[in-house]
């Protein structure tokens, strides 16, 4: 059994908790830019305009290669984002709207995979990998011990010896 | 003629890599030095056979030769020269010719170099050089040969995809396989450590130029394809977390730590079955890129024409190549264990939490990126795994690497609570206070994402720099010329590359949070306000180009005083051969941030669509993954000051007293 | 503790392992042809099919102006989504025929203009019983449509039962259609 020290047990908890923490938080450090809309389609009022803005970086363009409608250039993505304005102006919010789609297109038109039973694995994994790595290490200094080692034995020594000795051989 | 010489050059090297891959580890088994010798002598040979096959290639190419089916169906008389040359690379079977030949050129630069190593250890790796090289002769010949014929010949080429026809696209491949393959050497390195059952300091640190070259041309080849995707794509974005662009990142992480662990191996004699791990990995995180790029299994923008018949042989090469090393550190690994005489807080402490968050990072990013394959296997829905997710997941993890970034190359080695590090720490964390506490007192509106990713670059930012003040600040009699003088060359290049890191991470913030769009429809005459710019859209003017019509926007851009200080001219491109429409993006990149313009639809009646952005610090992005890179040249080749005048383990000149006089 | 350790040396390669058999699996269906990379599994299937009145290309005596998917319950029915510019959809044309004689098929003119519908069936064929204009999508999002051609099979009591997105072949018309009918009893 292993029986971590304190200390070392704080150490590896704080690291997914903290992970856990942070996740929370609404990232949007690395995200595209805006680009495919055209100034026709755009919302009168500016805050529904970002809303609609916002739905649409996390609808993927089913007909392209890894984009969000809201940077595709196709047709179908051309539709999807006028129905979601149309929607938003309609008075729909957004979780309704995203699910209107998600009932037409399946999961696969949300960027953001959802949170059921299927993906649960997806969105438990990285706990999982950093609990699971800082117990790896924690097992193995434990196992490890505490001898100090970092003295050459003999046979070390006499191999780099030799090797030296060649080497210079070689030189000369 | 001379395509045929290729060919029968490419069957020669397939020969001889066959050679290079058995006999030397028989050789080694037994002590047989002639048939240890076998391998620098076949090394050479492939590499000379594949140079020759790929420069006939190059020649088909050149010449025009349409009677090349690879020519044929991708390249175009009217190409410009450049473009025909590198076009030899923008297809499966070209790319896969470039793979090999840079595959040759490694091991023969390490049968021709690698005096000092011991005959065994070089035999054994370039003998698993040379059954990489196999593998992929195999693929190339049997299911992707370039060198196929067509039975008449077109009377010209379908031509290359204008997006590819492009500077960036030139380099890109190139520099990213020199890092891909590059890896393949820490590879050998490893699995012929694995072999023998002996990994040593020497090894490791025969091993570090390899993987320093390796991890630097693969940040530069990623910075590259990421610089590439904004200019060209239009799309003003960097990243995407799409499965070919993961397929670089992963092995750049593996190898990320892989460089850390090795320093340890080599200095201090720890972390050696880490270090064979990572090594694997990395180089299998390659081979699972080129799966993923191949195989037609994952779509992406990046694909090459998928297949997956090709699919299958790459799979076969995969369980060769990544399982029989994963068996044997299964089985061996454990042998390498060595005791750990170092405390958690310490230098070594901090490298292993470097390790496991990088490992972790890759993991995820793995996981992401094959999911949604998994899932379909498994119950046949479809989902889509996108930048949201690994935003959520992938983020934390660097910043949590990002805050050991600056504490642990200032610990010492086997304790680590350190003076340096008490000044370091504090630093760093007032840092850390002072940008997060600026930002939130004059930016207003954005995400306590930003807050963190803004506090963290001061924490970074500031640790790093109290580091650096206290290795060059006035000390003992010795002025800051002498003091720098002193400093390892290794340790410039890791200040070099973790501030890199800073740079970057400021030019992605500093996009993200405060850039500035602006679309709309504009007739000849409109003014447009963005930023602190006035851009008059004067018109549309007809431009001919060498293979290509346009129509190219003329946008001038005034200041606040009304001087004019740029012309843009956003393009809608089309291609004559390949009947394809292109638009180019107007970019004018300064230090300070890049204008960007994208043309969109209209006529001169209804007006034209125009994007416009203004993104501050953009081009830091790619500043700092260049500046990392030269910290990692720096690092990777610099002299080693410190170990003429050493008994112990190098350390840095100032560091506390390892362990004496506390117990051990 | 030791073989604790030692399983921690085993958790790469069957990481790989597990990574593998997704990877081979996912080829063996593509290349066995059960799975399609390029088909997106409708999420309609087994639901019943949206509500859909849609303004008639061709008006009869009567005065219809309006085509109702109701009016074709108590039979199977194919509904094809298909446009003038669509060409994959003139390649199926000759398919749809075919399948006229045996089901009745409800054609929905997706992104189109009258006229050039009414030339594209002139050259064609006319294998519906009636077509309804979609001229904007609307009625495509709501059926979940992701491009032209696309064929829905759908049962008596107006239940989707399969989609096939892309040209109607013979292949596919022996592989998926046929069976499908001869389930519902056609």
């Amino acid at each position: 059994m292993i029986i971590p020290r304190m200390r070392n047990l704080m150490l590896v908890g704080i690291l997914p908790l903290g992970l856990l923490l942070v996740s929370l938080v609404p990232n949007t450090i690395v995200t595209t830019a805006a680009n495919a809309i055209t100034a026709e389609e755009m919302l009168a009022n500016p805050e529904l305009e970002e809303r609609a803005r916002n739905l649409s970086k996390q609808l993927r363009c089913l007909v392209c290669q890894n984009q969000s409608i809201d940077d595709s250039d196709a047709d179908l993505a051309r539709d999807l984002r006028r129905e979601v304005r149309s929607q938003i102006a309609a008075g729909d919010s957004d979780d309704a709207i995203v699910d209107q789609l998600r009932q037409k297109y399946g999961d696969y038109v949300l960027l953001n995979p959802p949170l059921d039973l299927a993906t649960m694995f997806l969105w438990l994994a990285p706990f999982a990998f950093m609990l699971l790595g800082g117990v790896i290490v924690l097992m193995a200094r434990r196992q490890s011990g505490t001898e100090s080692i970092n003295e050459l034995d003999a046979t070390e020594r006499a191999k780099i010896e030799k090797m030296l000795a060649s080497r210079n051989g070689r030189n000369e | 003629m001379i395509t045929e010489l290729g060919h029968f050059a490419l069957i020669t090297a397939f020969v001889l890599s066959l050679v290079q891959g058995f006999l030397p580890l028989i050789g080694a088994a037994r002590g047989n030095a002639a048939m240890m010798l076998i391998a620098p002598a076949a090394a050479i040979s492939v590499m000379l056979a594949v140079a020759f096959s790929f420069g006939a290639l190059v020649w088909g190419f050149i010449t025009s030769d349409f009677s090349l089916a690879l020519v044929a169906n991708h390249s175009h008389s009217t190409k410009p020269m450049i473009y025909k040359i590198s076009g030899t690379w923008g297809n499966h079977e070209g790319s896969l010719l470039l793979w090999i030949l840079i595959l040759a050129i490694y091991g023969g630069a390490l049968a021709l170099g690698g005096r000092a190593m011991p005959m065994a250890l070089k035999a054994r790796i370039l003998a698993v050089q040379g059954l990489v090289s196999t593998g992929f002769l195999a693929f190339s010949l049997f299911t992707s040969n370039p060198f196929l014929r067509l039975g008449t010949a077109p009377l010209d080429g379908k031509g290359l995809n204008p997006i590819l026809q492009d500077p960036g696209l030139a380099i890109h491949p190139p520099m990213l396989y020199l890092g891909y393959v590059g890896l393949s050497m820490a590879f050998a390195f490893a699995v012929a450590a694995l072999i023998s059952g002996e990994v040593d300091r020497l090894w490791a640190k025969w091993m570090r130029p390899w993987i320093m070259a390796a991890w630097c041309a693969l940040t530069c080849g990623i910075a590259l394809g990421s610089w590439w995707a904004y200019y060209e794509l239009g799309w003003g974005g960097w990243w995407f977390w799409d499965p070919v662009e993961n397929a670089s990142l992963m092995p750049w992480l593996a190898a990320t730590a892989l460089l850390h662990s090795a320093i340890v191996v080599e200095k201090r004699g720890q972390l050696k079955s880490w270090t064979v791990l990572l090594a694997i990995m990395a180089f299998s995180l390659s081979l699972v890129g080129t799966f993923i790029v191949r195989s037609g299994l994952l779509t992406s923008v990046h694909s090459f024409a998928s297949d997956p018949a090709r699919g299958v042989f790459v799979l076969v090469i995969l369980l060769f190549a990544v399982g029989i090393p994963l068996a044997l550190y299964a089985w061996r690994g454990p042998q390498l264990v060595t005791t750990a005489d170092f405390s958690l807080t310490s230098r070594e402490g901090g490298l292993i939490a470097n390790n496991m968050l990088l490992v972790v990072a890759t993991a995820i990013v793995l996981l992401g990126t094959f999911y949604p394959l998994g899932l379909e296997m498994v119950t046949g829905a479809r989902i889509t795994v996108g930048p949201p997710y690994f935003d959520a997941t992938f983020n934390p993890v660097m910043a949590l690497l990002m805050m050991i970034m600056a504490i642990g190359p200032v610990m010492a080695w086997r304790h680590g609570k350190t003076a340096r590090l008490r000044v370091v720490l504090i630093t760093a964390a007032v840092g850390a206070g002072i940008t997060a506490g600026l930002t939130s007192a004059f930016a207003v509106g954005f995400s306590i994402g930003a807050l963190v990713a803004l506090g963290l670059i001061g924490w970074l930012g500031a640790g790093i720099g109290a580091d650096i003040w206290q290795q060059l600040k006035p000390h003992g009699g010795a002025g800051i010329a002498r003091r720098a003088r002193r400093v390892p060359t290794e340790v410039i290049g890791m200040w070099l590359a973790h501030f890199g890191i800073v740079i970057f991470m400021l030019g992605a913030v500093g996009d993200n949070l405060y850039n500035s769009e602006q679309v709309v429809r504009a007739k000849p005459g409109d003014v447009i306000q963005i930023a602190d710019r006035n851009v008059t859209f004067t018109g549309v003017k007809q431009v001919q180009g060498p293979n290509y019509q346009a129509l190219a926007a003329q946008l001038e851009y005034r200041d606040q005083s009304g001087k004019l200080f740029a012309l843009l001219t956003p393009e809608k491109r089309i291609y004559n051969a390949e009947r394809q429409t292109t638009t180019e993006a107007a970019i004018r990149p300064t230090l300070r941030g890049d204008d960007y313009a994208v043309l969109g639809d209209g006529d001169n009646k209804i007006g034209f669509t125009l994007r416009l952005y203004y993104k501050p610090l953009v081009s830091w992005i790619w500043g700092g993954a260049v500046i990392m890179a030269l910290g990692g040249l720096l690092a990777a080749f610099g002299r080693q000051r410190t170990a003429a005048n050493q008994t112990s383990p190098v350390t840095n000149s100032t560091t506390a007293m390892p362990a004496s006089g506390r117990g051990a | 503790m030791m073989s604790q350790l030692r399983l921690s040396f085993l958790l790469p390669l069957l990481a790989f392992t597990a990574l593998a058999s997704v990877g081979a699996v996912a080829l063996y269906a593509t290349l066995s042809g059960s799975r399609d990379p390029a088909q997106l599994p409708s999420v309609l299937v087994n639901k019943s099919a949206p509500r859909t009145s849609l303004a008639n290309l061709m008006p009869n005596d009567a005065g219809d102006n309006m085509v109702q998917l109701t009016a074709f319950k108590g039979q199977p029915l194919l509904v094809n989504f298909f446009a003038s510019w669509c060409a994959p959809c003139r390649a199926e044309a000759p398919a749809l025929e075919m399948l006229s004689k045996r089901v009745a098929i409800l054609g929905i003119a997706y992104k189109d203009r009258g006229e050039d519908t009414n030339s594209f069936l002139e050259q064609y064929g006319n294998p519906f019983r009636a077509v309804g204009m979609d001229t904007d999508g609307r009625m495509g999002i709501e059926w979940g449509v992701y491009g032209v051609p696309e064929t829905y099979l759908l049962d008596a009591n107006g239940v989707v039962k399969l989609r096939h997105a892309g040209p109607l072949t013979r292949g596919v018309i022996d592989a998926t259609i046929i069976p499908a009918l001869e389930a519902l009893g056609s």
